[in-house]
């Protein structure tokens, strides 16, 4: 065995040794914390069971057999308590629902030079050129010669010299060293390392994939919440769609499709799981990953293939957002296999566009953006590509591409036509200056290009750090890989020059079109994680040339620069996973609402959960006010069963009246509402009866026990009477000053539903019905006023005009329901056109509910 | 006496009798016949004893009648249970990856084999220290057994009895096998020579192609496979005994393997039954007598089914991690052991898609298994998957689909016709017909007639309970040997390669005596031991039998004795004495030539020749300085006289065949150094 195997033996069995003290440290960890894998596994079969019986009963029963209808409820609710203990069967009751190039070399090749041959094709002629390096010199003159050399080019001072000296020594040390040569083949090491690239993205997503990001967000646990539901409804979404295009929360959440389908059998299988969702995510990406080794090596030719997909999740954007369950990663993803596919289909292999329409329509139905992206995607390939895909011997495949395109597109029809506002609510919910109606179009365009330029900025990708949302980022890391910047302005170089080249042109496209969708809204890192796609492929294109360079100048060491390159790499992502994991539970301290929204895994996996199942009488009251859409999160972790035992309420609502209380019910309460609780007079005693910490050790969530003081009523009944007081305000309109008289208000102002904007909301504090009473300085001819409000199931609005004298003209009652999303509701008095001098409006939540908070987005006089 | 009783009785006492008429006609069917094995002659021959059609069809009412009464009887298949899944403890400290990394990377020089030349011992070294390392993880992580000594001995306690009767089998198996193993079966075959030349050739550690223990080495078998022989060469010398001893002990280990199978899925008493069948079963001891490699395939595969059964019923690790070592070294011995391989794999396999629940008890020990079977296995998988062709050698020369003999046979109906006549060849060599060819060359069928039919009712039973686990093991394990190994090779019945079904066969008599001696206990009266004793006696009687035919009729008939191996065993002092002062020159030419593997094996250092052309001018050109020893059968008995004459005063003998002492088996003339230096042509 020569000294290189034997160096190359001891290395890897240090490595193995390493990998098992890792190891051990990994299982120990399992055993502390419990396997999370072990438990989902446990549930798969019964889940599937569960479901199944759940979903018999579920679906449209023939209306012809009544009795043997009831007769299936009844034996899947059975088979459902006895499997699971679970009652989540309350929906079962409702029925309703070529070529080689030779070169020959005819030349004396003097021992110890080297040649590099370039091979290249332009404008359809291929040329080859040689440049050859002469050996160095006899040792006698060679010193002499070297230093000639080094003299004519560098300045004749001692440093030149000598780094000159050092840089031959280092050379030949390096030509020298018992480095291993393993194998002859290389290929076999290409093909070895891109699985082992693969491996090590993996394993970068894989790890502990449950406690990095530390938070568990709303719009992940959505999915799968909404696939649980989607399947317990009978394949329909909640506007009762079957096998709905896009699953929608209302305005506050995005839409969704791709990725609550990715969701189903993962749920099916192993029920809801942070882990789960998170890996289906994960999976998608390492797709993706592979989609961009794929066009590196495919379609760039690149050897180096594997470089792309160790410098995807070298980037920090990538990285974190390929560990959470998002959908704006799933989309980059597709993106990359529509990109991979339709490089294919322009090198010729025309059966791939199936390819590309498939992966462009999963794209463009993960996400809202994901439209944008690939309609602007596809328009500008389809016009720069005009000449190739009329080609006569394409037409028959790009005929059936066309209708695969047109049946995939068919959803999307369908979806338009039942929600034709659907982009533009999507718009307005992000705030989009497209919505904005005191922006002119040109105002717009201009904003559109500054957001624009934004995306393309090199400082915001590789520079920036720590800003933006502390959720998207990684403390001290840029958005992208610095190190890739090289790579990318090599990679950009090469597109420039090879413009012409549909492969770099196309590159180009994915590039300049990524920043589209964001810039129609505002340019953040979640909206443009495709945009690490085409950015990564350059950088990796502009390494390889790099590395292919190097292996020329040091032909002996081809796979040790290989091997060289792939551990630099390697190493750097390993060390941000360990940093990532250690480190990144306490890089930032803002844990709240405004920060990381930490802790729905430790508040209901971990705390609450457990709590109810081990007490049947327990029951809890959540606080909301620590991450968004924590109903969502309640949903996600709390299991139907226990679900009248856990209500989203703040302990604030409790010291405003006196609500009922048992010594069984438990708060958690985030540090400010405890302190509030302690401070305030109508609790007697705070029993704490744990405290979940933060990451950085501080308390995060107070689980308490109150109970009211003896005079606590006397205190509600003083603050009642301070609340119901009215608010008055006094607005301008139509060079007129209204005085107005309102319920109180929580958040907003009272000009906010004059302003005739819808994006600018009132909420009302607590009154039931909220009034509002405007008082006209002269008489005022209405004929009804229109009213914006908030979703509610049913609410009754009364309006009363009044005379100059004071007299009641006339009461309108009306009562509406299921008006749809912040529905806008015409009141037309009967009477036609009034005169009137004073207008009063009751707005009634109709739920019986005491108190409520009425939003109201607009109030529009009609005269 | 009530109904059932009777019925079951008498069903049963009927299956006895009919399954004795139907051994009776077939043993006394003409099988010189050609009708006989062609299947589409059958009928038109049915009544003239030249079909084995009558004695099938009365076999199939026998095991009818048997099966029906069993039914009668209400009697249940037993049924396996499984251990639930263990509690997990906290994690230990354990060499898992580099085990599993060890072993990737011997595979990897395995490979390419010209990167580590000269460091083939530590490749091996390396290889074993993969195994050890994840064997004791895997032990360390299981922790400690309670009172697991403790346990064992007052297991030893209880059941002094079985110890005893098991020793005595031990005992039995390994006399059987080794009683004057060093000439019967005489004589040591140029076969066993070929082995010994391997071993040799380890020993020496010069050979790269020898001490590598990931190549291929004689008849497409790894080096690993004659390592076993080396060491045995190594304490005793260059002998015939050195070189069967391995066979011998393999031979015993598969009756103990058979033993613990039963004893594990079944029960003591058919474990008695069936390693006692297989103890003297005659096939099997001859091959455990002989120093090749056939008989490893029925140590394989009872091992790995015993160890596979054994872990799944007890949910115990070690067990799974033996058998996962166990199969794996399968891989590594005679190519027919592969079949064990996949048997263990295929048992598996089934378990867990026929036990619900299995799977999700015992999964990390099944990935323990297949870890160990990877670990163990790795470097041969990429020795093979780097030259394929050798892992094909054996089945490309031997298999009927590669070698050509399909190919010749011309239409789609004689295809059929050839497949079945192998098919009966191979199979009916159990119960009827004789062992013509494939190393035994027994005139005999491998089965008793009393055995034979046990194994037909048996058969029977395991088709009917074919759902239970055992029941398909054993039935694949009979017939894949006899299919794969035999019926799709040429010349069945291929003895040598349906060893494996031997411990099967022995199982599945067993299987079916046991049950008819536990109708004999419940409805006769007789006590448990008596019902016990009877089938016992039976087999004994059935072996000794055996001993009888091997060791007595099979030896004077002179079944396996061949002049050519004769002459290269008996030859073997004469050419060794030569040592480095001689050559030996062979006269051999059409029949024996110095390349067989004995000739090396017993004198590794003495220069060999062919000597075919006896001219003159040839006598006076051969080396001198050297004495000269030349050899001839008495075939060349012309030449070597002629030798005598051109050159007289030499040492004339004339050496008889040991058992046929009425026939010569060679001449041998010896001439010194200075009689070849003075010879002038």
């Amino acid at each position: 065995m020569s000294n290189d195997q034997l160096f190359f033996s001891l290395l890897l069995i240090i490595i193995f040794v390493v990998l098992d003290f890792y190891l051990y440290r990994v299982r120990t960890d399992f055993h502390k914390r419990g396997n999370p894998w072990g438990s989902l596994r446990e549930k798969a079969g019964t889940r599937l069971t569960t479901w199944w019986a759940q979903l018999g009963a579920s679906l449209p029963q023939p209306s012809t057999n009544i009795a043997s209808q009831k007769n299936s409820f009844e034996t899947a609710q059975e088979i459902t308590a006895m499997d699971t203990g679970t009652t989540d069967l309350l929906t079962l009751h409702d029925p309703s629902t070529g070529g080689v190039i030779e070169v020959k070399l005819n030349s004396e090749i003097p021992e110890g030079s080297s040649l590099l041959i370039t091979i290249k094709k332009e404008n359809g002629q291929v040329r080859a050129s040689l440049e050859q390096d002469l050996p160095v010199a006899p040792k006698e003159d060679g010193g002499k010669k070297s230093t000639e050399k080094t003299s004519g080019k560098h300045s004749p001072d001692m440093l030149s010299l000598g780094l000159a000296d050092f840089w031959v020594k280092a050379k030949r040390l390096i030509a020298t060293a018992p480095f291993p040569r393993i194998a002859t083949d290389i290929s076999t090491w290409q093909s070895g390392a891109l699985v082992a690239a693969l491996a090590i993205y993996f394993i970068m997503i894989v790890v502990r994939l449950d406690q990095f990001p530390i938070y568990f967000f709303t719009d992940e646990a959505v999915h799968m919440n909404l696939a649980a539901d989607f399947l317990r409804d009978g394949f329909r979404n909640y506007q009762k769609e079957p096998f709905p295009t896009y699953f929608s929360l209302g305005p506050m959440f995005s839409i969704n499709s791709v990725s609550v389908y990715l969701q189903v059998i993962p749920y099916l299988l192993f029920g809801k799981s942070v882990l789960v969702t998170r890996l289906v995510s994960g999976l998608v990406t390492l797709l993706g990953a592979w989609f961009i080794a794929l066009i590196l090596k495919d379609i760039f030719k690149s050897r180096f293939a594997w470089l792309g997909i160790l410098m995807l999740i070298a980037n920090a954007a990538w990285f974190l957002h390929a560990r959470t369950a998002f959908e704006y990663i799933e989309l980059a993803s597709f993106f990359a296999g529509f990109l991979y596919f339709y490089l294919r289909y322009r090198s010729g292999k025309i059966r791939s566009i199936y390819g590309a329409v498939i992966f462009g329509a999963l794209a463009f139905y993960t996400h809202g953006l994901g439209q944008v992206l690939m309609g602007v995607t596809v328009l500008l390939l389809l016009l720069l590509d005009i000449r190739y895909h009329l080609k006569l011997e394409h037409r028959s495949d790009l005929i059936r591409a066309l209708a695969l395109a047109v049946l995939l597109f068919l959803p999307f029809v369908r979806y338009y036509i039942s929600h034709h506002d659907m982009l533009s609510a999507q718009l307005a919910q992000r705030g989009s200056y497209w919505s904005n109606p005191d922006l002119g179009f040109s105002d717009k365009l201009l904003r559109f290009f500054g957001e624009y330029a934004k995306g393309l900025n090199p400082a915001f990708w590789f520079f920036e750090t720590n800003t933006g949302l502390i959720r998207h980022i990684m403390k001290n890391y840029s958005h992208l890989w610095l190190a890739a910047l090289p790579g990318v302005a090599l990679g950009i170089i090469q597109v420039i020059r090879n413009i012409r080249d549909a492969r770099y042109s196309i590159l180009a496209v994915a590039l300049l079109v990524s920043p589209v969708p964001a810039a129609l809204v505002e340019v953040s890192v979640t909206r443009m994680l495709w945009f690490i796609i085409p950015v990564t492929l350059l950088a990796a294109l502009g390494y390889s040339t790099f590395l292919a360079w190097v292996e020329v100048r040091f032909k002996n060491r081809v796979l040790l620069i290989s091997l060289a390159a792939f551990l630099l790499v390697s190493a750097n992502n390993l060390f941000m996973l360990r940093d990532a994991l250690v480190n990144g539970p306490t890089w930032y301290e803002n844990y709240s609402l405004y920060g990381l929204q930490f802790g729905a895994r430790q508040v209901f996996e971990d705390t609450i959960l457990p709590a109810l199942q081990e007490d049947p009488g327990v029951e809890f009251r959540v606080s909301p006010n620590w991450a968004n859409g924590t109903d969502q999160l309640l949903k996600f972790f709390i299991p139907e069963a226990y679900m009248s035992r856990v209500r989203m309420d703040v302990v604030d609502n409790y010291m405003q009246k006196r609500l009922p209380l048992s010594p069984q019910t438990l708060f958690v309460m985030i540090p400010d509402e405890y302190e509030r609780a302690v401070q305030s007079a109508v609790f007697d005693e705070i029993q704490v009866v744990d405290i979940i910490p933060y990451p950085n050790g501080k308390p995060g969530f107070y689980i308490a026990r109150v109970e009211y003081s003896e005079n606590a009523d006397a205190i509600f009944e003083q603050e009642a009477l301070a609340r119901r007081q009215p608010m008055k305000d006094s607005v301008e309109m139509n060079g007129e000053t209204y005085e107005i008289t309102y319920s109180r208000i929580e958040a907003g102002q009272i000009l906010d539903i004059f302003d005739g904007n819808p994006g600018s909301l009132m909420r009302g504090l607590e009154a039931n019905p909220f009034t509002i009473d405007i008082v006209f300085p002269n008489t005022k001819t209405l004929s009804g006023f229109s009213l914006t409000i908030a979703t509610i199931p049913g609410y009754n609005i009364k309006s009363t005009v009044f005379a100059v004298d004071g007299s009641e003209i006339e009461t309108y009652n009306q009562d509406f329901s299921e008006q749809g999303s912040d529905p806008t509701i015409n009141v037309n008095f009967e009477a036609g056109s009034v005169m009137v001098s004073r207008l009063l409006i009751e707005i009634t939540d109709n739920r019986m509910m005491e108190t409520t908070k009425t939003h109201i987005r607009e109030l529009e006089l009609i005269p | 006496m009530t109904g059932e009783k009777i019925r079951t009785i008498a069903l049963l006492a009927a299956s006895v009798f009919v399954a004795a008429v139907a051994q009776y006609v077939l043993l006394g069917a003409d099988k010189t016949s050609a009708a006989f094995w062609s299947v589409s002659q059958w009928t038109e021959n049915f009544f003239n004893n030249k079909s084995a059609l009558p004695g099938l069809l009365i076999y199939l009412a026998a095991g009818i009648l048997f099966v029906a009464g069993l039914r009668n009887a209400h009697d249940s298949g037993e049924e396996l249970t499984f251990a639930p899944a263990p509690i997990s403890t906290s994690p230990v400290f354990g060499f898992w990856m580099t085990g599993l990394g060890l072993s990737i990377l011997v595979a990897y020089y395995a490979r390419n084999p010209g990167l580590i030349s000269g460091s083939e011992y530590a490749l091996g070294a390396l290889w074993i220290l993969a195994i050890v390392l994840f064997s004791v993880s895997v032990i360390v992580n299981q922790g400690p057994i309670r009172n697991a000594s403790h346990r064992f001995f007052s297991w030893l306690k209880k059941n002094k009895l079985e110890i005893l009767a098991f020793l005595a089998i031990l005992s039995i198996s390994f006399f059987v096998r080794f009683w004057d193993a060093e000439l019967h079966p005489y004589s040591f075959i140029n076969d066993e020579g070929e082995v010994g030349k391997f071993a040799l050739c380890i020993l020496e550690g010069v050979n790269t192609n020898c001490t590598n223990p990931f190549r291929i080495g004689w008849s497409a078998q790894p080096v690993l496979s004659f390592v076993p022989g080396a060491i045995s060469v190594y304490f005793l010398g260059n002998t015939a005994i050195a070189i069967r001893l391995v066979s011998i002990v393999s031979g015993t280990l598969a009756v103990l393997g058979v033993y613990f199978f039963c004893r594990e899925v079944f029960n003591m008493k058919i474990a008695l039954l069936a390693s006692l069948i297989l103890a003297t079963l005659p096939v099997h001891v001859h091959f455990s007598r002989i120093g090749v490699h056939n008989i490893m395939d029925s140590v394989y595969s009872t091992w790995t089914l015993w160890l596979i059964f054994r872990g799944a019923k007890r949910n115990s690790t070690t067990s799974y991690l033996a058998a996962g070592i166990i199969s794996a070294l399968g891989m590594y011995t005679y190519p027919g052991s592969r079949l064990a391989f996949a048997m263990g794999i295929g048992a598996l396999v089934y378990i867990i898609l026929r036990y619900r629940g299995f799977f999700c008890a015992q999964h990390k020990n099944v990935f323990i298994y297949l870890l160990a079977v990877a670990i163990t296995a790795a470097p041969i998988w990429a020795y093979f998957s780097a030259y394929p062709d050798q892992f094909m050698a054996r089945i490309r020369t031997e298999g009927i689909f590669t070698n050509g003999i399909m190919q010749n046979a011309v239409s789609q109906d004689a295809q059929i016709e050839y497949l079945l006549s192998q098919l009966l060849k191979s199979s009916l060599v159990f119960i009827a017909s004789g062992a013509p060819s494939g190393f035994f060359y027994s005139p005999q069928p491998y089965l008793s007639p009393i055995v034979a039919a046990c194994l037909v009712l048996g058969l029977v039973l395991v088709v009917w309970r074919i759902k239970d686990a055992p029941n398909i093991v054993l039935l694949a394990w009979f017939w894949a040997a006899i299919i794969l190994g035999s019926t799709f090779t040429g010349g069945p019945p291929s003895s040598q390669r349906m060893l494996m079904s031997s411990p099967a066969a022995a199982i599945i008599a067993a299987v079916a005596l046991g049950k008819i001696s536990d109708m004999f206990a419940r409805y006769s009266g007789a006590g448990l031991r008596l019902a016990a004793v009877i089938p016992i006696l039976v087999i004994l009687l059935n072996g000794a039998q055996n001993i009888y035919f091997y060791f007595y009729e099979y030896r004077a008939g002179h079944y396996f004795e061949d002049s050519t191996n004769e002459l290269t065993y008996e030859s073997r002092t004469q050419i060794a004495s030569l040592k480095e002062n001689g050559r030996f020159y062979l006269i051999g030419d059409p029949k024996v030539y110095v390349i067989f593997g004995n000739f090396e094996y017993f004198a590794p250092g003495v220069p060999k020749e062919n000597f075919n052309t006896v001219t003159r001018e040839a006598l006076s050109a051969l080396p001198k300085g050297q004495d000269a020893l030349f050899i001839a059968p008495l075939l060349r008995q012309a030449d070597i006289e002629r030798i005598a004459t051109w050159i007289p005063g030499g040492q004339w003998t004339e050496v008889h065949r040991r058992n046929q002492p009425a026939e010569v088996l060679y001449f041998s003339y010896k001439i010194s150094a200075h009689q070849l230096t003075e010879f002038i042509p």
